[in-house]
């Protein structure tokens, strides 16, 4: 009797697993195909440090999202290739270059990984090469405003925060409630479409939407050409590159001040002279 | 956000509690009451406004704090989001004493579909990768006067202290406003008077092709300006007038007036002044840079004709504009740029100068032949006049993207008058010369668009130089010379006229990192030189028939040239050219003809870890001039006359050129090395015959002549000093054959070296230090005899920012060669008022009174001593008024 009893224990005990399972494999299943849907919004993003306007080259840019994850891409040779030959601004002369290498495109571009669980940010950039940069999720704190303005047909609400030396407005939509955003912005109660800083250096602006998508581009972590090096720097890393790279500038100029005996260059500020600043 | 563990949450809640605030915390599921992670979860107040925001947690959990402050009429709506899923929004009514809600959100599925385009993927809001603009406003304090003034403060743009302006470290090839080009190499006109004020934006145009069509396949290095003014300088008269008057009689006025309407610009400048600066060398073009792998430079050919004989004017390169100049400088320039129709653009600029210059000027030349030297001792006083009247006009079409056509025609007419007394070797000598030059060329180019990767480009020129000299010349030397009457008077004229013709075809083609251009070219140019010489007694007239020539000179050149670039990767570059030339000359008494191979080789190591490298090797053949080919004698100077050879030579040089760079990591110092060899097999060098005082030069071939030079730069910064210095050496040698009062050529063997060790400070204080001392010597060796100079300049600038408006700056420059020293003081006080259209300068020169400088030179076989008059002191007051 015991036994029978076990045995029906076992039965209705396996049955509520089985049921649970295939509760949870249903559940599963529609998540994982609420996941799988992905969203691709395209934008342009105009960079131009130190030039007091969005003044620098317009570059095609695109975004990549699902619940999970995001990523966006920029500066890609695929994208602006149609467009006008994109070799790089310079050539050998290294005056205040640092300033203006914005319009430069490589194989996989200017890339921003932004991974929810995570909680972090993985990117890469041009800066005298490809560097690759892992860090915690920068928390901008956000002042959200009562402004709306209309972007196609979504309602873009306004907010207001600050980001490694620069104020930046940004324009978000509660219509695609995800926190991502074009380049490192993100956090903020819906997809942000506009973006763009108080001398308008770093100027983000949106061009389209398509949710879900069946466009190939990938979400996937940073891509990395043949060659270049594994593994990731921080962002204390990076900041040490551009202050080297600073006074590096500075010195360069007065180098050749002192060489064709020139006007004296006035030091470099360092939120003029970078989008991104630590000071 | 996680799940807190009760506690915790109790916790917080009680202190919220204390803080004033409202948490509301809760969870979001779907209809299977399963959590939904990564759900927005927003609160309004009963305005609308979103008060604070949250994601759910991976248990679809969430918490959000809301201060008592911002919530009105107790209400607050709390809403849940999530795509893929249906909005649902719940009021909250808030309870007195209640701090702590809780909401739970049930979310129905629903397809979410979302497709917004507002722009396409690929549209671009301000498309062109290759303009940098700069707000001109961002980086000015209105203390600046010109354009100039302006592009000196800006990132990327860096002005010469001659007014040539550097952008992205490239000489710029145009300077345009509004897009338009008013003033084509003549820049400085613009930029240095151009009102700082009507300025908007500037664009850097990195890539700079002026020709659309060209631009296709030329990877191009050339940089422009572009200057937009403020929209309401667009349709007005705008400029300035400056007055400045001063001690001894020195005075200065200048305007500038300037009008721009959409349809049509001018521009004048106007300026007079009496202080030392050259109203000529305001009208000459601005460099611009040459790179050596770039492919292709559109070319503007104008040979010009030089004449044998000339009155020198003495002039001294070793001092400052304004030290040594005696002169009254006259310029008038006027520029206008107009579109005729959308496609076609009209521009031109009509130009006269005039420069009245009276110098006196002593020497001594010490001719190093043989046992005995030759001494000549001169004191002239010259005065000059120098008139330059003229124009260009250019005509541009585009003819859609396929097409562009472009043509320019110059003129200038150049009268200029030479009174010149002087003594020489105790003998009064007086001479007169009038010249009058001219010249007109026109330069078509026209360019069109094959298929994608390939251009074809024409360029066709033909024009005309003509300077026609009559000198009067008394001369007891040249007299004695002809056995003539002491009184006799000399008429010396010339009459030598250059015309050329030629095109080049260009066939462009680019084809992934292969960038190639075949060139067909052909030249005919053709010189006609007259010269005669008379001798006028009071008895009779005498043509002298061995001082007349009659020389037709014609050099006819068929050319086909290639190059082919190659990058192998962003490091090494290499390019590899060659032309065939088949080359005909006739000097009436010779002809030769003959094929050339020249090759090319460029090689480029760039980025490498120890520097730059760059190797480059040409091989060219040297284009005898018609001077060498003069049949009889023709008279150069009151005291020398000068013959041709008859045989034709074309002797072929190999030039090989190195250089290498080199930066620190935090580029704090650099160093350049730069090396060229140019080994010639051959060319023509002169034999003289030097007496007591006269010159008889005659052109010869001689089989050999090299030179080496070498330049070494060192400039460092030291961050911590705050001090900027430069070490700099230029070191060169020749040897070249050459014959004087000796049966037989021997080798002139010349060294000379300059030193130059500058500094700058970057003291965070008002008064900032600026010195340089400049150390050079030659030596030349010929004949056994040795002759050796030296020259020594040291300069000290304190400058002194006493606020944004006053400005003074002193300027102390010491001059040494042997046994001569002098030292000169001069101060400029500015006081820019900001926002005023008035600004006012006190300029103080030569304060220390220094009235005279000898200077020593060595040329060749001969040493020149000479003694130069200085500009006396002076105070000038200027006002400027800008409207």
């Amino acid at each position: 009797m015991l036994k029978a009893m076990l045995h029906f224990i076992f039965i209705s005990y396996n049955f509520l697993i089985m049921k649970q399972f295939c509760i949870l494999l249903f559940f599963s299943l529609m998540n994982f195909t609420l996941q799988a849907q992905k969203g691709i919004a395209y934008y342009g993003q105009i960079k131009s440090p130190g030039m007091r306007s969005a003044s620098g080259p317009d570059l095609n840019a695109y975004l990549v999202f699902n619940q999970e994850h995001s990523y966006y891409v920029t500066a890609k040779d695929s994208l602006e290739k149609d467009l006008y030959d994109n070799q790089s601004i310079f050539k050998g002369n290294n005056e205040q270059q640092v300033a203006y290498n914005g319009g430069k495109t490589t194989r996989y571009g200017q890339q921003v990984y932004y991974n929810r669980d995570k909680d972090s940010l993985w990117w890469s950039q041009r800066f005298r090469g490809n560097i690759y940069i892992a860090e915690e999720r920068p928390i901008i704190e956000w002042k959200l405003q009562s402004e709306t303005k209309e972007i196609g047909n979504f309602k873009a609400h306004k907010a207001i925060g600050n980001f490694r030396g620069r104020t930046y407005t940004a324009w978000y939509t509660l219509q695609i409630p995800l926190p991502y955003g074009p380049w490192k912005l993100q956090g903020l109660p819906g997809l942000i479409l506009e973006a763009y800083d108080q001398k308008k250096e770093m100027y983000l602006y949106f061009k389209n939407v398509e949710y879900p998508t069946t466009n190939e581009a990938p979400i996937s972590q940073v891509r990395r050409p043949g060659g270049d090096p594994d593994g990731w720097q921080t962002i204390q890393d990076f900041e040490k590159m551009e202050r080297k790279s600073l006074v590096k500038a500075y010195n360069s100029m007065v180098l050749r001040a002192e060489k064709k005996g020139t006007e004296k260059p006035k030091k470099p500020v360092f939120q003029e002279i970078y989008i991104e600043s630590f000071e | 956000m996680r799940r807190l563990p009760w506690a915790c949450l109790s916790f917080f809640l009680f202190i919220m509690n204390m803080n004033g605030q409202t948490a509301i915390q809760g969870f979001v599921q779907d209809q299977g009451g399963s959590p939904i992670e990564k759900a927005s979860v927003i609160v309004y107040n009963s305005s609308q406004s979103i008060l604070t925001y949250s994601y759910t947690d991976e248990e679809g959990g969430f918490l959000l704090t809301i201060k008592d402050e911002d919530i009105n009429n107790n209400l607050l709506i709390v809403a849940a989001n999530s795509l893929g899923f249906q909005e649902q929004q719940d009021s909250l009514q808030l309870v007195q004493g209640k701090n702590d809600y809780s909401v739970i959100f049930t979310l129905s599925e629903k397809a979410e579909q979302l497709k917004e385009v507002v722009l396409e993927s690929t549209k671009k809001i301000s498309a062109n990768g290759n303009i940098t603009t700069i707000q001109a406003g961002a980086f000015t304090n209105n203390t600046e006067h010109t354009v100039e003034d302006v592009l000196k403060k800006l990132p990327g743009i860096e002005v010469l202290d001659d007014g040539a302006i550097k952008a992205h470290g490239k000489f710029i090839n145009k300077l345009l406003i509004d897009g338009e080009d008013l003033f084509a190499n003549d820049y400085q006109i613009l930029s240095r008077n151009l009102d700082a004020k009507t300025l908007d934006e500037i664009q850097i145009i990195d890539k700079f092709e002026d020709n659309p069509v060209l631009a296709k396949v030329l990877d191009s290095d050339k940089v422009a300006l572009n200057l937009n003014l403020k929209e309401k300088f667009k349709n007005i008269w705008f400029g300035n007038v400056t007055a400045g008057l001063g001690t001894e009689e020195r005075v200065k006025a200048a305007a500038n007036i300037g009008l721009l309407r959409k349809q049509i610009k001018f521009f004048y400048f106007g300026d007079y002044n009496n202080l030392g600066n050259k109203a000529s060398d305001q009208l000459t073009g601005s460099p611009s840079s040459v790179n050596i792998t770039s492919a292709y430079q559109e070319q503007e050919i104008e040979p010009e004709i030089n004449p044998v004989f000339s009155i020198p004017m003495n002039e001294n390169n070793f001092f400052r504009e304004g030290q040594s100049t005696f002169n009254k400088a006259l310029l008038n320039s006027l520029g206008f740029v107009t579109k005729l129709t959308q496609n076609i653009e009209l521009r031109g600029t009509g130009s006269f100068t005039n420069d009245i210059q009276n110098q006196l000027f002593s020497s001594e030349t010490f001719f190093n032949v043989q046992e005995d030297p030759v001494i000549f001792y001169e004191n002239s006083d010259s005065h000059h006049t120098n008139t330059i009247g003229s124009g260009e006009l250019e005509i541009k079409y585009t003819g859609g993207e396929k097409s562009y056509l472009k043509n320019l025609f110059v003129y200038q007419n150049q009268p200029e008058e030479y009174n010149n007394n002087l003594l020489f070797n105790n003998i009064d000598i007086a001479q007169n010369l009038v010249k009058k030059e001219s010249s007109f060329y026109n330069h078509f180019n026209y360019s069109y668009v094959l298929s994608k990767n390939n251009v074809w480009h024409n360029y066709i020129y033909f024009g005309q130089n003509e300077v026609e000299q009559n000198a009067v010349i008394r001369s007891p030397v040249l007299n004695s010379l002809f056995s003539s009457p002491e009184d006799s008077r000399i008429d010396h004229s010339s009459d030598d006229k250059l015309n050329v013709f030629g095109f080049t075809s260009n066939l462009f083609s680019k084809f992934g990192e292969f960038e190639h251009r075949l060139e067909v070219g052909y030249e005919s140019l053709a010189e006609d030189r007259r010269n005669n010489f008379i001798l006028n007694t009071q008895e009779n007239t005498l043509e002298v028939d061995s001082l007349r020539n009659d020389l037709q000179f014609e050099r006819q050149r068929l050319n086909l040239n290639t190059r082919l670039n190659y990058s192998f990767s962003d490091k090494v570059e290499l390019a590899i050219g060659f032309s065939l030339d088949h080359l005909k000359i006739k000097n009436g008494r010779d002809n030769k003809e003959e094929w050339f191979f020249n090759p090319e080789v460029d090689l480029d190591l760039r980025k490498m870890k120890i520097g730059r490298f760059q190797f480059s090797y040409e091989n060219t053949c040297n284009f005898p001039e018609s001077i060498f080919f003069l049949e009889n004698y023709q008279l150069k100077n009151y005291r020398s006359v000068v013959q041709g050879t008859e045989k034709i030579y074309l002797p072929k040089r190999d030039v090989y050129g190195f250089s290498y760079k080199w930066a620190n990591e935090l580029e704090s110092q650099a160093f350049t090395l730069r090396l060229k060899y140019d080994d010639t097999n051959g060319r023509y060098s002169t034999a003289n015959q030097i007496s007591q005082d006269f010159i008889l030069s005659s052109y010869r071939f001689v089989n050999a002549g090299d030179r080496i030079s070498g330049n070494i730069d060192f400039t460092s910064y030291f961050a911590k000093l705050k001090l900027s210095t430069n070490l700099r050496t230029t070191q060169n040698w020749f040897a070249m054959p050459l014959k004087a009062n000796s049966a037989d050529f021997s080798i002139l063997k010349n060294y000379s070296a300059s030193y130059l060790f500058s500094g700058t400070t970057y003291f965070d204080l008002p008064v900032n230090f600026g010195f340089k001392i400049n150390l050079s010597h030659s030596k030349s060796q010929f004949n056994g005899v040795m002759s050796k100079t030296y020259q020594n300049n040291a300069a000290v600038e304190i400058n002194y920012e006493v606020s944004n408006e006053w400005f003074a700056s002193l300027n102390n420059d010491l001059y040494q060669m042997e046994n001569n020293r002098s030292y000169f003081l001069g101060s400029t006080i500015s006081y820019q008022p900001k926002e005023s259209n008035f600004s006012y300068r006190l300029k103080m020169n030569n304060l220390t009174g220094e009235n005279e400088f000898s200077t020593i030179f060595i040329d060749d076989y001969a040493m020149y001593k000479s003694s130069v008059k200085l500009l006396p002191r002076f105070f000038l007051f200027t006002l400027k008024y800008r409207f």
